[in-house]
């Protein structure tokens, strides 16, 4: 995801680093231009807890440009037309341009198409900027972007971002003018070609290489080229000097695969890593202490919550699901396995960074007795066993570990299903599990379209629904905020459908948790977002 | 010498056959779905149902074995369900990395458990036999991953005399060389002291010694030589291991290397590069135990006089 807002920030920054190159040291503010890092952190200071370290007077601009950010896993391809993960996604983002972007309020904004405008309930008008080159310079035209719409609504690898749209109604009346049908009334389609999975691609260079080549070595319009991909070690991209807005004040960006957290940190801490990503809640306070490193928490977009599969016998009943749910206390779970800090309590499904988010929901507050009340109304009195199934990992072990000794309290058994990951994605997608741990993150910062994977009956069984829960109100409700563009009445209405989700108690609230960073202590001009996708043309390194 | 090498090799098919068999048939057991990994949350159920059907995992356990031995016969390893490379490719682009790791692993553990073996020995139950070969059980019990993270907050971190995790330079090897190579150097520390032991209480080693030759030269050329036999066996059972216990190492400092690439497809339920990478590491263990068998002729007379 790029950030246009930091437009300014970043002119500053490129000057600076004009001046200082060549090894003559400039100190990076002068009392009447503010400094880089200043500037971005301002502009971008919503959401943002733990901000980097700011730039001081005294501090030069070093000449080093290569940065080197660590992340946890390897991405099959770097082809927009592959699965959405995140790591793919940041990658995507730096060689790859979309239609519009998020920019610093997470609102749909311009990027590759300078204006649109919605025509009919259905259509979409976008006019596209005429200077924009790919990598390979070729110009960027509406012929390329109605090939990248066509061909993520043809693939079949996972990339869902082109299902709502028409594919006979693209159209390209100009080589600079785009049109987009869906085939219903969505109020998504902005925030939709914001997406990665939506990034535009030069028809002429993927039909001569073929996806599975592209998708290797791949070329876009980005702010950074494609350099070299070594299997299991890194991927590196280097700056475009043609990019069509602010350059990169970096030269090169080596993307570096360690899959071993505890590797991560010390890594950072050592210095052979400048940004870690991802960084575990355990290490925060390590990072935090050591004067080598910062570390950067900003609110994200992520919710983190045990679910009942409704869907199974014992959780049928929500009499059952309410009282499981007063018979857990959640912030004592929060604070011990998210962190006091680096998460904050959650108490609606949305989590508080996106419109909608409602905060006068009636909590499920720990109450035992309330609790055994539910369950002897319920029927279950005598108590039960339920398995729980959460991927092995040490926090979740340990919430595992806390919830079976408070619900023994009210006698149920909880009996503990650590799982590998590959098992666990494939059961839960089968809705084997009676109860399990999970997270949402809300990619297209838009609550009803998380909301709509998460609970309607039409997408039970599918990757985001772990509760399984359907009811047609929620449903009715869920299918009108896909259908509103006002974007007042559809917040109104995503309150509405947190209220009718919260009483049937589809989840137990556990934590938001927000994005933890590690980087350098030399590092500057990172701006850390909600949506957890950055933007490294405007960070650069002290002395 | 070159009918028995024939025939150790041809011996070496119904081993790969039989790694073969029990890596596909735990991989056919294990639960979990490919598509499920690779198509992410978003996918509908159409998507997994036809990528299933692209990738071939709707046909019965036999039909499935049988296209895959077919295949091989043909030498192709399958396709790699996440890049689409060759798994060959994959292999080729890992393995080199692997084996320098392995090598370096097994020179550090030959010169550290050699000379720490032979010393042992000749001064059996002196402070410096005791100190050793406490090590050496040590060395021996230390668990791979954590040995690992220590040297790593040791020499990265503490010390920042080394990289922490990479395969960027020969640098980058030494500290997942001295992980691997720790438990190897310390079981052929104690099977070079046992060995020698047995060889320096010979008639020959006396007699030696009656000639008036110097410690050194008896040491070296009258019970080194003869000692040699079971190291060099235990060195080839531990190049094997080396090449196993990469798995985690490989992980833990961000090798390249085959290991990691088998971590990472076991996780993703890549089968075919399972299958690949399993199957090139059991092939190396048979040939580098050939070698090591090859290689007791060159040291033994005896032995040699067998293969004419």
């Amino acid at each position: 995801m790029k950030k246009r807002f930091l437009s300014l920030s970043l002119a500053l920054c490129m000057v600076l680093t004009a001046c200082g190159s060549g090894g003559e040291e400039k100190q990076t503010t002068d009392g009447s231009s503010p400094a880089p890092s200043e500037t971005s952190s301002e502009s971008a200071s919503a959401g943002v807890e733990k901000g980097p370290v700011q730039t001081s007077d005294t501090e030069k601009v070093s000449s080093k440009d290569t940065l080197v950010v660590a992340f946890d896993r390897e991405p099959a391809t770097l082809d927009p037309l592959g699965n959405n993960v995140t790591v793919k996604r940041m990658i995507e983002g730096s060689i790859f341009d979309t239609l519009l972007e998020f920019n610093e309020n997470m609102e749909p904004s311009p990027c590759l198409a300078e204006s649109w405008e919605q025509i009919d309930e259905l259509t979409w008008k976008f006019n596209l900027r005429k200077d924009v080159k790919f990598h390979n310079g070729d110009p960027l035209t509406s012929k390329d972007v109605k090939f990248s719409f066509l061909r993520v609504g043809n693939g079949t690898l996972g990339n869902d971002a082109a299902t709502q749209f028409d594919p006979n109604g693209y159209e390209t009346p100009d080589d600079y003018t785009f049109i987009l049908k869906t085939l219903e009334p969505w109020a998504f389609t902005e925030a939709q070609v914001c997406s990665e999975a939506l990034s535009i691609v030069p028809e002429k260079v993927v039909t001569e290489m073929g996806d599975d080549a592209f998708g290797r070595a791949p070329v876009g319009s980005g702010a950074y080229k494609f350099v070299s991909w070594t299997a299991g070690d890194n991927i590196t991209v280097e700056r475009n000097d043609e990019y069509w807005r602010d350059k990169s004040i970096l030269k090169t960006i080596k993307f570096r695969i360690i899959t071993e957290a505890a590797s991560r940190t010390i890594d950072l801490e050592s210095g052979g890593v400048d940004i870690t990503l991802g960084l575990p809640t355990t290490d925060a306070d390590r990072i935090e202490e050591n004067p080598d490193t910062q570390l950067i928490v900003s609110t994200g977009a992520t919710d983190r919550y045990i679910a009942f599969n409704c869907q199974k016998d014992v959780f049928k009943d929500k009499r059952v699901r309410q009282a499981l749910n007063y018979a857990t206390d959640k912030e004592s779970i929060r604070v011990v396995c998210y962190g006091e800090n680096t998460s904050e309590t959650m108490d609606s499904v949305v989590p508080s960074t996106l419109p909608g988010h409602i905060s006068s929901l009636k909590q499920y507050d720990y109450d035992i007795e309330k609790a055994k009340e539910l369950l002897k109304e319920a029927g279950m009195e005598n108590g039960f066993e339920v398995e729980f199934m959460y991927l092995a990992n040490s926090t979740n072990n340990m919430l595992a570990e806390l919830l079976q000794q408070m619900w023994s309290q009210v006698g149920v058994t909880l009996v503990l299903k650590p799982t590998e990951s590959g098992a666990l994605t494939t059961s839960l997608n089968k809705g084997e599990q009676e109860l399990c741990c999970a997270g949402t993150s809300y990619s297209l910062f838009e609550a009803g379209a998380g909301l709509y994977n998460m609970f309607h009956t039409e997408r039970m069984y599918s990757g985001s629904a772990r509760s399984n829960l359907s009811s047609p109100e929620v449903d009715k409700v869920l299918d009108e905020i896909n259908i509103t563009s006002d974007a007042e009445k559809r917040a109104e209405l995503v309150g509405q459908a947190q209220e009718l989700i919260h009483e049937e108690s589809p989840f137990i609230y556990i934590a938001f948790t927000k994005n933890i960073i590690g980087a350098g202590s030399k590092v500057r001009g990172f701006v850390p977002t909600p949506t957890a996708m950055y933007d490294f043309r405007t960070v650069y390194f002290v002395e | 010498m070159l009918k028995y090498i024939g025939r150790r090799l041809l011996m070496m098919i119904p081993v790969m056959l039989g790694v073969i068999l029990i890596v596909f048939t735990l991989m056919y057991i294990t639960p979990g779905d490919p598509v499920d990994t690779l198509l992410g949350d978003d996918a509908t159920p159409e998507m997994a149902e036809q990528l299933r059907e692209e990738l071939g995992l709707n046909g019965t356990y036999i039909e499935r074995l049988g296209k895959y031995l077919v295949n091989l016969a043909h030498g192709d390893l399958g396709i790699c369900y996440s890049t689409k490379q060759p798994v060959m490719d994959r292999i080729i682009q890992t393995f080199p990395n692997s084996l320098k790791l392995a090598g370096c692993s097994v020179l550090l553990s030959v010169a550290i458990g050699l000379t720490l073996g032979i010393v042992s020995a000749v001064k059996q139950y002196s402070l410096f036999d005791n100190i050793a070969m406490t090590l050496a059980m040590i060395g021996n019990a230390m668990p791979n991953f954590w040995q690992g993270l220590l040297l790593m907050l040791l020499f990265a971190l503490h010390w920042k005399i080394l990289p922490a995790s990479g395969f960027d330079g020969w640098t980058y090897m030494i500290l997942p060389a001295i992980t691997i190579g720790t438990s190897s150097a310390a079981a052929v520390a104690r099977m070079t002291r046992s060995s020698m032991l047995e060889v320096i209480r010979q008639d020959y080693i006396t007699t030696a010694e009656a000639k008036g030759q110097t410690e050194l030269k008896i040491i070296i050329f009258h019970a080194l030589k003869n000692a040699l036999i079971p190291v060099i066996t235990t060195i080839g059972i531990q190049f094997g291991h080396l090449l196993g216990g990469a798995v985690l190492t490989e992980s833990i400092f961000a090798v390249p290397g085959v290991g990691k690439m088998m971590v990472d497809a076991i996780k993703a339920r890549n089968y075919p590069v399972v299958q690949g990478g399993v199957l090139m590491v059991a092939l190396t263990f048979s040939l580098v135990n050939l070698a090591v068998d090859i290689l007791y002729a060159f040291v033994d007379p005896r032995i040699r006089s067998q293969y004419k």
